[in-house]
């Protein structure tokens, strides 16, 4: 049982440099999702702390050890790969074995706890099998076996659940965060899917082009996005982002004017604003409301999706802005239609010129 | 460990280069002075000497070319028949396939006797059946005859090695998506349009890969040369001309100079197809 | 458009037939001649009349063709087992670590197997004469591994590059040093492709006929290709055919029964070292 703390933790490949400078602090038993699009390097993050690339300077600690130097067997780690990475040749049960007999562990104690991890995953009566005859779903629980049989201090995730399709995603990622609240041990999970991110972590990291965006947990994550980056990532739909120019300051509340010439203004802003300047708003497709009719914040309905429990509907607002409007149950507004969109002022986000959040004085719903 | 790989095929290579500008025997090896290009070419009491002066070496240049246009040709089209029809999905395919690559494994020297005792001109099966079928009139001398030995040659070869041919394209013909000629038959086109427009423009690359590998196979051509018709000068190859100064003459001055001379027309046309292959790449980009 | 589809059938099938005569027949043709002899030679026959195994015999007695075979045997045996060594550990290097000039290197490594074998000749001759080698069985096992290694190294290493690097990660995570992760992982993983390059290894070492006509001497040293390809009658003009069928036949069995049984993984072979070419 163990954190794992990275200090200035750079790496670059020749020329390219892929982590800039990386500072994060893991406590013992907490659940962390690295996540960010493709190419922003969360995965060579995990590589670095598995010991699988080495860092081109900074530090890696693992249990408050310095482990910067140690081959990836010194480090007490377990990895989960994406492809599984089992072995073809090994049986289920020699695969969960590989590692303890390499360390030289006694036969006993071997079967001993391939047997319970096995249980643990529900995988008893697969252990003879070779994984060419095992499903996808399988492969995927022996390769998780595979790593809780080491007992590591550290679980590394290597977006384990993307070759599997998207009934037997749900199925297993809910089977990690049971099998992490059994058995406690810190966790590190990389992933490009948000709702993988949002439901498993303890804190996400939000990664893009090799620094940290935010570090936060998943609704702080969502509810204060600490910049235009953070909040355009989370949520889906994507939140909409629309610029605007503040118009006046009234008592402390601004009043912005927005594309297509509209005004909102809001109850309360963050001081440092000041008249003139341009800012972004931010606001959630789920924030939003519709009411029929002409006139005000709004525009033509231009197309409408149907999810079932929810509906988008999308709403010209000015001719290149197009604002995502989520509601509950079907929708009942038809495509053509002009549509009023309410904008709740509370729910606004705000963000300045370089993209960084304005902090708000009233939080968000 | 890959130093000495280079090593043991480099020092050999060397030996040899070093060897044609010498006057080396095969008798007395180690002691040789050096000549320069005198094996090469050399003007000596009024008369032209060396490799490059032997009407006999530049025949064999002929033929060897001769040798390799004709018979890479036939093997690639035969080879592209057989590579389609493997293509197919049919009962027996295994066994086809299996059948097909006997003629390759099968030693060239003894594919070659196997010929040899075919187009025999006395008690050959090949003249008996033509002349059963009425298309010759009186048994040909296959080998001895100077018009038909090189085409006896290219017979055995193209027996040999077609195989290898078809199986080079058939790799190439299945790494075409099957959905591309779903595709074609939605669209309706000719089945012989399909090929000529999808599937050979398609598997160029694998072609041109196929075809290089056999033409330097083909310009180093020995074994079915020297059984066949041993040093008869109308087939004589590059190779056997090279080996028979060599060993025969015991002249090893001269036989490396031509052996050199053979590595050199081979090199120039791997250098010419890597150059070609890398600009090819560059323009695809990485892979 | 029925009867069409049915003549497309038929025309498929015979396009089938023709090239199975065309391939099969001049052994068929061989296996029938060697069963005749005496003057029964003179005569062409198509199908399989006589059955007179004299040949045989006489090819075993006449000359140390049991000897030659033996040869072979041996040579060839030799020959993979080093190239098969030689090549895995220079595959591990070339197709599992990065270093520049590593696609240089292999590309280089290609063109040494095109190399034309008669341009080693007289540096090779050289060679094996210092080491004393001439007319001996060493020294064609040498001779040979020149024309082996450049192709079963390409082989291995194409073979070894499709091995997902995330195995040989897992089994650095396991805790696997180099000499467990290649005789415990790859090495199991490679079986097949172990098994292929072999068997080219051999068949290249068994049909190689310019190093051992050049560098042997004497009758016992020959292999089978130099031993059939010198057979000669009383005259020039009398070859034994019959005998030499015999000994053609004898030789080309063990390769047919090596063609039908491992087909599939020879053509995989065959091509793991073009296509990537």
């Amino acid at each position: 049982m163990a954190g794992v703390r990275l200090c200035q933790v750079r790496k670059h490949f020749g020329r390219t440099e892929v982590i800039r400078g990386v500072d994060l602090d893991i406590a013992d038993g907490e659940f962390v999702v690295f996540v960010g699009p493709s190419g922003c390097g969360k995965s060579t993050l995990l590589r670095l702390i598995a010991g699988l690339e080495e860092v081109s300077s900074g530090a890696v600690l693992i249990a408050g050890k310095d482990v910067t130097e140690a081959p990836p067997k010194a480090r007490g780690i377990a990895m989960v790969f994406q492809s599984y990475a089992l072995y073809p040749h090994m049986t289920v049960y020699q695969n969960m074995a590989f590692g303890l007999e390499l360390s030289g562990a006694r036969n006993a104690e071997i079967r001993a706890r391939v047997e319970r991890g096995a249980e643990m995953l529900r995988i008893g009566e697969l252990l003879e099998r070779k994984p060419r005859e095992l499903s996808g779903g399988q492969r995927q629980r022996v390769a998780i076996g595979r790593a809780i049989v080491r007992e590591p201090k550290v679980f590394l995730f290597d977006e384990p659940l993307s070759n599997l399709d998207a009934a037997l995603r749900v199925q297993t990622r809910v089977e990690i965060a049971r099998l992490h609240a059994k058995t406690g041990t810190t966790a590190i999970y990389v992933t490009h899917d948000q709702v993988e991110a949002m439901t498993l972590a303890d804190r996400i990291v939000l990664l893009n082009e090799g620094r940290i965006e935010q570090v936060g947990a998943p609704l702080d994550l969502y509810h204060r996005p600490a910049n235009l980056f953070v909040a355009g990532f989370i949520g889906s739909p994507r939140m909409n982002l629309l610029p605007a120019t503040v118009a006046t300051i009234e008592a402390g509340r601004p009043s912005l004017r927005l594309p297509g010439g509209y005004e909102i203004a809001l109850p309360a802003g963050p001081g440092e604003l000041e008249a003139g300047a341009s800012v972004t708003l931010g606001v959630r497709p789920e924030h939003l409301g519709l009411t029929q009719g002409t006139g005000g914040f709004g525009g033509p309905v231009e197309l409408v999706e149907e999810l079932g429990e929810s509906h988008n509907v999308y709403v010209r607002l000015a001719r290149d802005h197009l604002m995502t409007v989520r509601g509950e149950g079907a929708a009942s507004s038809r495509v053509g239609e002009r549509v009023r969109i309410d904008l709740p002022p509370g729910a606004v986000h705000l963000f300045d010129a370089a993209g960084k959040a304005l902090r708000r004085a009233a939080p968000a719903g | 460990m890959l130093l000495t790989l280079l090593l043991v095929a480099g020092w050999p290579l060397a030996r040899t280069i070093w060897f044609s500008f010498t006057d080396a025997r095969l008798g007395r090896i180690g002691e040789n002075a050096f000549v320069g290009f005198d094996n090469y070419l050399a003007y000596f009491d009024g008369q032209w000497l060396g490799v490059l002066a032997d009407g006999l070496w530049w025949q064999s240049v002929w033929n060897t070319v001769w040798f390799t246009l004709v018979s890479v040709s036939i093997e690639t089209v035969l080879g592209m028949i057989i590579a389609l029809a493997l293509n197919q999905v049919f009962p027996g395919r295994g066994l086809f396939r299996a059948i097909v690559l006997i003629p390759w494994a099968i030693p060239t020297v003894i594919s070659a006797r196997m010929w040899n005792w075919m187009l025999h001109d006395q008690f050959g099966v090949v003249n008996d059946l033509l002349m059963k079928l009425g298309l010759i009139a009186a048994p040909i001398a296959w080998t001895a005859n100077a018009d038909t030995a090189m085409w006896a040659v290219v017979m055995v070869d193209v027996w040999k090695t077609t195989p290898f041919m078809a199986l080079l394209i058939l790799a190439g013909l299945q790494m075409l998506p099957d959905d591309l000629y779903e595709a074609a038959r939605v669209d309706g086109v000719h089945p012989v349009r399909v090929f000529f427009r999808i599937t050979l423009p398609l598997i160029r690359p694998a072609l041109m890969v196929a075809i290089i590998f056999r033409s330097l196979d083909a310009l180093r051509v020995f074994d079915q040369v020297y059984v066949l018709t041993s040093a008869a000068s109308d087939t004589m190859s590059m190779s056997v001309y090279a080996r028979q100064e060599l060993v025969e003459f015991q002249d090893v001055g001269l036989g490396s100079a031509a052996a050199t001379l053979v590595f050199l027309v081979i090199a120039l046309v791997i250098v010419v197809t890597l150059v070609a292959a890398r600009l090819r790449l560059g323009e695809a980009g990485e892979r | 458009m029925r009867w069409r589809r049915r003549l497309g059938r038929i025309g498929f099938w015979l396009l089938i037939a023709a090239i199975t005569v065309f391939a099969l027949f001049p052994f068929y043709y061989a296996v029938i001649s060697s069963f005749r002899a005496g003057s029964d030679l003179f005569t062409v026959a198509y199908w399989p009349e006589a059955f007179d195994p004299s040949n045989y015999a006489a090819v075993f007695q006449r000359q140390p063709f049991g000897r030659n075979i033996a040869n072979s045997i041996a040579v060839a045996a030799a020959v993979v087992t080093l190239s098969l060594v030689l090549s895995l550990t220079a595959a591990y290097s070339l197709g599992r670590v990065r270093f520049r000039g590593r696609t240089t290197l292999l590309f280089t490594i290609l063109s040494v197997s095109m190399f034309p074998q008669v341009a080693v000749l007289s540096g090779l001759f050289e060679l094996i004469r210092v080491f004393g080698l001439y007319n001996s069985l060493p020294g064609l096992v040498l001779a040979n591994l020149i024309l082996t290694l450049p192709f079963t190294v390409w082989v291995l290493t194409t073979f070894m590059r499709e091995l997902p690097k995330e195995l040989e990660e897992a089994a650095i995570v396991d805790g696997a040093g180099p000499w467990t992760l290649v005789w415990r992982v790859f090495l199991p993983l490679m079986g097949p492709a172990v098994v292929t390059t072999g068997l080219l290894a051999f068949i290249v070492a068994w049909n190689e006929f310019l190093f051992a006509l050049t560098f042997t001497l004497s009758d016992e040293k020959r292999t089978v290709p130099v031993a059939i390809a010198l057979m000669s009658g009383a005259s020039a003009y009398e070859l034994p055919w019959g005998n030499i069928m015999a000994a053609s036949v004898v030789v080309t069995l063990p390769v047919v029964v090596l063609v039908l049984v491992f087909q599939r993984r020879i053509v995989s072979g065959l091509t793991a070292g073009a296509v990537k070419g």
